[in-house]
Order: structure tokens, then sequence, then C-alpha cells
């Protein structure tokens, strides 16, 4: 149960910052992870001791975000993710800085559905399986919504469009 | 092209850049980017986008760790949006109260659950921390017996939070009562005999439970609510140390509550 309680706090900040990426808005976020966490209190016996929890709330987090989204009738991800007022400076280069407020301005443009597998895979670094185990959908789904995702990360970020090549050549 | 190279598809492509193949499916993506100049581009710059995005991450962990989570709404404001929708709610009240008669009598006002409620913990706070003999009606030395019986009575996985790391020591606690039923009261006190008291209770009405601070004299209250509790601290401390110990809480309802046998047992 310790390993339990901790691992649950260390999912705090993960889930947090998740959020934070997906919506942008930082009071949004924050009422989504607090939402999710109150969830899953009142969800705590559907639980299975030893499964893993990170997934549980994973999930938990994008059913309440997909019926917010359905709320605010698909509106895009609120502008200020592009607004670095919210976030404090990096300690990083300015360079850096540089790239990731590029970042996350191209994430806002980026698809909702394909945002989602983007930082699931790479910022959270879970694998195609946990990520369509925690979306409900085929790893197939998983794919085509990654390719399509970075296809469109790249435009943004001022690389060339690939997407003329076929599944195979 | 050789047989081989056709085999590689755009999701082989996608699995080479997260790490998803095995050695020997790593090494032929390896040879067949060797010839492929294009794809090489390709999964170079979604390895940079894997890049950017867990240093996005760490920066957004970073943003968010030195912010205190639960209790930050209350402080801050609201969207516009919100904020309009409660104007637009209470004037809403407003002309209903003004058709029934309910404003002259006074029933009506801006946000009366949770005023109701720091009033009712600086209240118990008056009335018990200074007593000597009966502060509590069952001390801590039954912590497990006092967790289970508050529990039961506010028909709520309750854990009794730990604050010896802020310098408080449980004393005890007692079962109250309030207009909307039964509340819990528990007795802290510091190596220097000051004492603060956590009230917590079921929600007393409809209402956000937004986090907020209120002084009462020279008596400080927090108040917020978590899963199917409201919780309200009230102590001679200022804003931020009740905030520091209603995160405190705030920790250990999540994880105690959450993951304790108790709660599981109780929720069959």
């Amino acid at each position: 149960m310790d390993d339990l309680s901790l691992q649950l706090e260390r999912q705090i900040p993960r889930l947090r910052r998740y959020a934070m990426a997906l919506v942008g808005d930082p009071t949004r976020a924050d009422d989504l992870v607090q939402d999710c966490l109150e969830r899953a209190w009142s969800r705590v016996h559907l639980f299975r001791p030893g499964s893993d929890l990170r997934a549980w709330l994973f999930t938990i987090l994008h059913n309440l975000h997909a019926n917010a989204a359905r709320r605010y009738n698909s509106r895009p991800m609120e502008v200020s993710l592009a607004d670095d007022s919210h976030v404090p400076a990096t300690p990083a280069t300015q360079g850096h800085a540089v790239v990731l407020s590029e970042l996350r301005t191209a994430l806002t443009h980026v698809p909702d559905d394909q945002r989602q597998v983007l930082l699931m895979i790479g910022m959270e670094q879970m694998t195609y399986q946990e990520v369509a185990a925690v979306l409900g959908i085929p790893i197939g789904t998983v794919m085509s919504r990654l390719h399509r995702g970075r296809e469109r990360l790249r435009e943004l970020l001022g690389g060339e469009p690939g997407g003329k090549r076929g599944r195979s050549e | 092209m050789t047989d081989r190279e056709l085999a590689v598809t755009q999701d082989d492509l996608h699995a080479y850049v997260d790490g998803a193949l095995d050695p020997a499916a790593r090494a032929k993506i390896e040879a067949y980017l060797q010839s492929h100049p294009e794809e090489a581009g390709t999964v170079a710059a979604y390895e940079r986008q894997n890049e950017a995005l867990r240093a996005l991450g760490a920066s957004l962990e970073q943003a968010v760790d030195g912010s205190p989570f639960w209790l930050r709404q209350g402080a801050k404001q609201r969207h516009w949006a919100q904020r309009l929708l409660w104007v637009a709610s209470v004037a809403a009240l407003l002309l209903l109260a003004a058709g029934s008669g309910w404003w002259a009598r006074g029933v009506i006002g801006p946000q009366p659950e949770q005023s109701e409620l720091y009033q009712l913990a600086a209240v118990a706070y008056r009335l018990y921390t200074v007593q000597q003999r009966h502060p509590v009606e069952v001390w801590a030395n039954e912590r497990d017996h006092l967790q289970k019986w508050l529990g039961v009575s506010l028909n709520a996985p309750f854990v009794a939070p730990e604050l010896n790391q802020q310098g408080y020591d449980l004393v005890g606690g007692r079962l109250l009562s309030n207009a909307s039923g039964p509340a819990a009261l528990l007795v802290y006190q510091r190596a220097d005999s000051r004492r603060i008291v956590l009230y917590v209770c079921q929600p007393p009405g409809k209402g956000q439970g937004k986090a907020a601070f209120e002084a009462v004299g020279d008596l400080g209250t927090f108040t917020w609510k978590f899963g199917p509790l409201w919780y309200s601290l009230a102590g001679n401390l200022d804003a931020d140390g009740l905030k520091r110990l209603a995160q405190v809480v705030n920790q250990q309802a999540i994880t105690g509550q959450i993951l304790s046998p108790e709660s599981l047992a109780r929720h069959h």
C-alpha cells in the first residue's frame, strides 16, 4: 500500500505537466487533474492493485478531457499555450527556450487526437501498447495518429513537409 | 532495392525513432537509412521532435513542481467566463429571491455554504482548543478507532492526517454536527502548546468548494473541498502557513484515502 501511495504521489507532477501540454491553459490543466484525482478517488474500488496506476490515471484524465472537449464544442486549445506568461523561464540557454516556446505554439495547431499521441509517446515515453490501452483504440490508429501528428509538427516547425511517403516503398 | 528493403514501412521508422524495435530490426533499419537519405532526414526530424518534447516535459514539470497544486485555484482568479457564469447565476438567484420574498428574509447571500463552514471551524477552534481536560472525545492513542468512528459517521473514507513533520501532534478528535449533518473535529498541538483544528464535514449544500482563506479576528481559517468532504483548518497562522498545512492534509487525503484498505473495504 505504501508503494502504491508513493506511486500515486509521484504521478501527480506527471499528470499536471501532461495536462498542461495537452490543454495549454494552466488553470484548465489543473482543473482537469483535480477532476481526474477526484474521479479516481470515487472509483478506487475499480482499481486493481498491481495494475498500472499511471495508465489508469491517464485513462480517467482522457475520458474527462474528451467530455470537456465535447462541452467546449471541440474548441481548439486556448491560445494561452502560446503565451509564455504562465510558464517560468527555463534555466536553459536562450536558444533552447526559443525552441520550446516554438514547440508549444506549434502544438496548439496539432489536432487534439494527434497531440495526445505525440505527447504520450514523445514526452511521457509510453509504449504504443500503453497509448492504445489508455485511449481505447487499436495500435494501428495510434500509429496513424502518430504519423500525422509528427508530419504536422514537422511542417509547423519549419521542416520540409513529408507525407508523400506511403506505408512502404 | 532488395526485398529486405521493401519490407521497411512507415510504422517501422516510427518504431525505430521510439526505440520500440528489437536489435535485429533496429540493425535492418539502420542499414536501410544508410542508403535512403530522404528517410534518414525524416527519422532525424522525428528524433529531434522527441528530444524537444522531452525537454518541454522537463520544463513543464519544473514549472508545476514549484507551484502548490490543490489550493492554487482559490487563490487565483477564475476565468472570466466562469466569473461571468457565477455573476449570471447570482443574478438569477436574486431575481428568484426578489420574486419569492427570500431576499427580504435574508436567506440569500454570496456563497453562504463557504462562509458558514469557516465560521463553524472558527467556533469549534475557540470552543475546544482552550479545553484542558476535554479538548477531544477520543484521544490520539486510539487513532484507529478514531478514524473508523469518524469515517463511519461521515460516511466517507477518513484518515486523520499526520502533521508531525510540520510540528503538530494529533491530540485527538470528536464528532460534531452542523445543519447539514455530521462533522469531525481533529485537534493538533505543537510543542509550545499552540493548537490548530481541522474541521471536516459533508458538503453543506451546493457549492464550488473553492479553496479560500478567511481571517476571523486573530484567527485564520483555510477552507477547501476534496472528494466527498469539505475541510477547514483553523489556527493562529497566516494564509501561507495554513495553506502549507492544508497541502499536507490534502496529500494524505489523496494517498491515504484513495489507497487505504479501509476505503477499499468500505466501497464494497
